[in-house]
C-alpha cells in the first residue's frame, strides 16, 4: 500500500502587529467533517457552511478539516488530537494558511503519514 | 512546513521544517484512530533585512520541536512476560502475543463508537503447539475476564496501529475495554510451545483504513487463546468506565 501524504494539525499562532501580539489558537472545532476550511476563520464559512471565529485567517482549498470518528458525525481516523474532536489535514499538494497581518511565532501539533495497510 | 512572509506561500522563505512521519508511533487510538501521535513544533522569528511585506519579520533559523503533552509514554518492558502468552489469529494469521501489563490498560466508555460487536463467544480447553509470528498484522489480545477481551491491532514493523475492543459479554452494562496498549508485537519470538487453557472466539468490527484520514469499518473477528506459562491467572473482573 502507498503511504499517504497527510498532515494533521492543530495550530496556534502568535500573531501580530508589532504593537500588540496576540495568541490565536486554531483548534478547528466546529468545522465540518471532510470540509474545506476556506474562510472558516475569516468571517466566512467552510465548504459545508460552518463558521468559526473571525481571525482574518484564510485557508487554501487543500486545507481540510475532519472530525474524529469517535465523535458524532466524524469519520476521521485520528486519536489523541490536541483539541476535542477536529483537526486540519490535507491530502494533496500543500495547505496554505494566509494571515495578512503576519505573525512572529507559529506552533503546530502535527502527526504525519505512513499507514500500515492490510 | 514552510513559512513565508507573503500570502499564498510567496515572498521570502522565513522558516522551513521537514516533519517526520510519526503517524502512530508509540501511541494508540482513543479508542480508535490511527493518526495518534502529535508533536508540537514552533519557530521564533527574527528581524528580516529585506521583508517582502512591510511590518513583518522573518527568520532563517530552524524550527524547534518539543514532545506533545499528549504523547503516550514509551513502553518500559518489551519482552515476553513469563506468566502468560496469547495466541491469536487475525484472519488466519496466528501470532503469539504477550500478556500485557495491568498498567497498560485504560478503560474507555466509548467502545460503542468503535463499532464493537459482541455476539459470539466460545470457551474451550485445548492444547496448542504453534508459536508463529507473522510479519504482517497481528492482534494483541488481553483477556480481562473469561468473557471479556481487549485486542490491539498492529503490525510487526509498526510500533502501534489500530486498537479494537473484543467484549464477549459482561455482567455489567459497562464493560472493560482498553486503549493505548503498548507496541509489543515486535518482541514476539518465533518458536514452538505447548500450552493450554481456553479458547475464545470474538466477533467484532475491524476498523480499517480508508482513503487518507477517512476511516471505514468492516466486520472482522479474532480468535484468541490464552496460554499461561506458570501460575498466574487473570482475575475475572469488569471495571467500570473511568474515561
Amino acid at each position: 500500500m502507498k503511504p499517504l501524504n497527510i498532515c494533521l494539525l492543530t495550530a496556534s499562532l502568535l500573531c501580530g502587529a508589532p504593537a500588540s501580539a496576540a495568541v490565536i489558537v486554531l483548534d478547528f472545532e466546529g468545522a465540518g467533517n471532510s470540509a474545506q476550511l476556506l474562510n472558516f476563520y475569516n468571517g466566512g464559512t467552510d465548504s459545508q457552511g460552518n463558521s468559526g471565529t473571525n481571525h482574518g485567517i484564510q485557508f487554501g482549498s487543500n486545507a481540510l478539516s475532519i472530525i474524529d470518528a469517535d465523535a458524532p458525525g466524524g469519520t476521521g481516523n485520528i486519536a489523541n488530537e490536541p483539541s476535542p474532536s477536529t483537526v486540519m489535514f490535507f491530502l494533496t499538494g500543500s495547505a496554505n494558511l494566509n494571515y495578512a497581518p503576519g505573525f512572529d511565532t507559529a506552533s503546530h501539533f502535527i502527526t504525519a503519514p505512513r499507514q500500515p495497510r492490510r | 512546513m514552510n513559512v513565508y512572509d507573503g500570502l499564498n506561500a510567496t515572498g521570502n522563505l522565513l522558516a522551513s521544517l521537514n516533519l517526520s512521519a510519526q503517524y502512530a508511533n508509540n501511541c494508540a487510538g482513543d479508542p480508535s484512530g490511527s493518526f495518534c501521535n502529535w508533536t508540537a513544533v514552533g519557530a521564533t522569528l527574527a528581524e528580516s533585512p529585506n521583508p517582502s511585506t512591510s511590518g513583518e519579520r522573518s527568520i532563517r533559523q530552524p524550527m524547534t520541536t518539543s514532545p506533545s503533552a499528549r504523547r503516550l509514554p514509551e513502553v518500559a518492558a518489551k519482552r515476553f512476560p513469563s506468566q502468560l502468552l496469547w495466541l491469536c489469529w487475525d484472519w488466519g494469521w496466528p501470532v503469539w502475543v504477550p500478556w500485557l501489563s495491568q498498567n497498560s490498560l485504560i478503560t474507555s466508555s466509548h467502545h460503542e463508537k468503535a463499532g464493537t460487536l459482541v455476539p459470539a463467544f466460545l470457551s474451550l480447553n485445548f492444547a496448542l503447539t504453534a508459536n508463529i509470528l507473522k510479519d504482517r498484522h497481528a492482534i494483541i489480545c488481553r483477556m480481562l475476564s473469561p468473557l471479556i477481551s481487549a485486542c490491539y491491532h498492529t503490525t510487526k514493523g509498526s510500533s502501534a496501529a489500530l486498537s479494537y475492543f473484543c467484549a464477549a459479554s459482561c455482567p455489567q452494562q459497562l464493560c472493560c475495554l482498553h486503549r493505548n496498549l503498548p507496541p509489543l508485537v515486535n518482541d514476539a519470538v518465533v518458536g514452538i510451545h505447548i500450552h493450554q487453557l481456553w479458547l475464545e472466539f470474538l466477533q467484532f468490527q475491524l476498523v480499517v483504513h480508508g482513503i487518507g484520514a477517512m476511516m471505514t469499518r468492516s466486520p472482522g473477528f479474532a480468535l484468541c487463546a490464552a496460554a499461561p506459562f506458570t501460575e498466574i491467572m487473570p482475575e475475572p473482573r469488569c471495571a467500570l468506565m473511568d474515561k
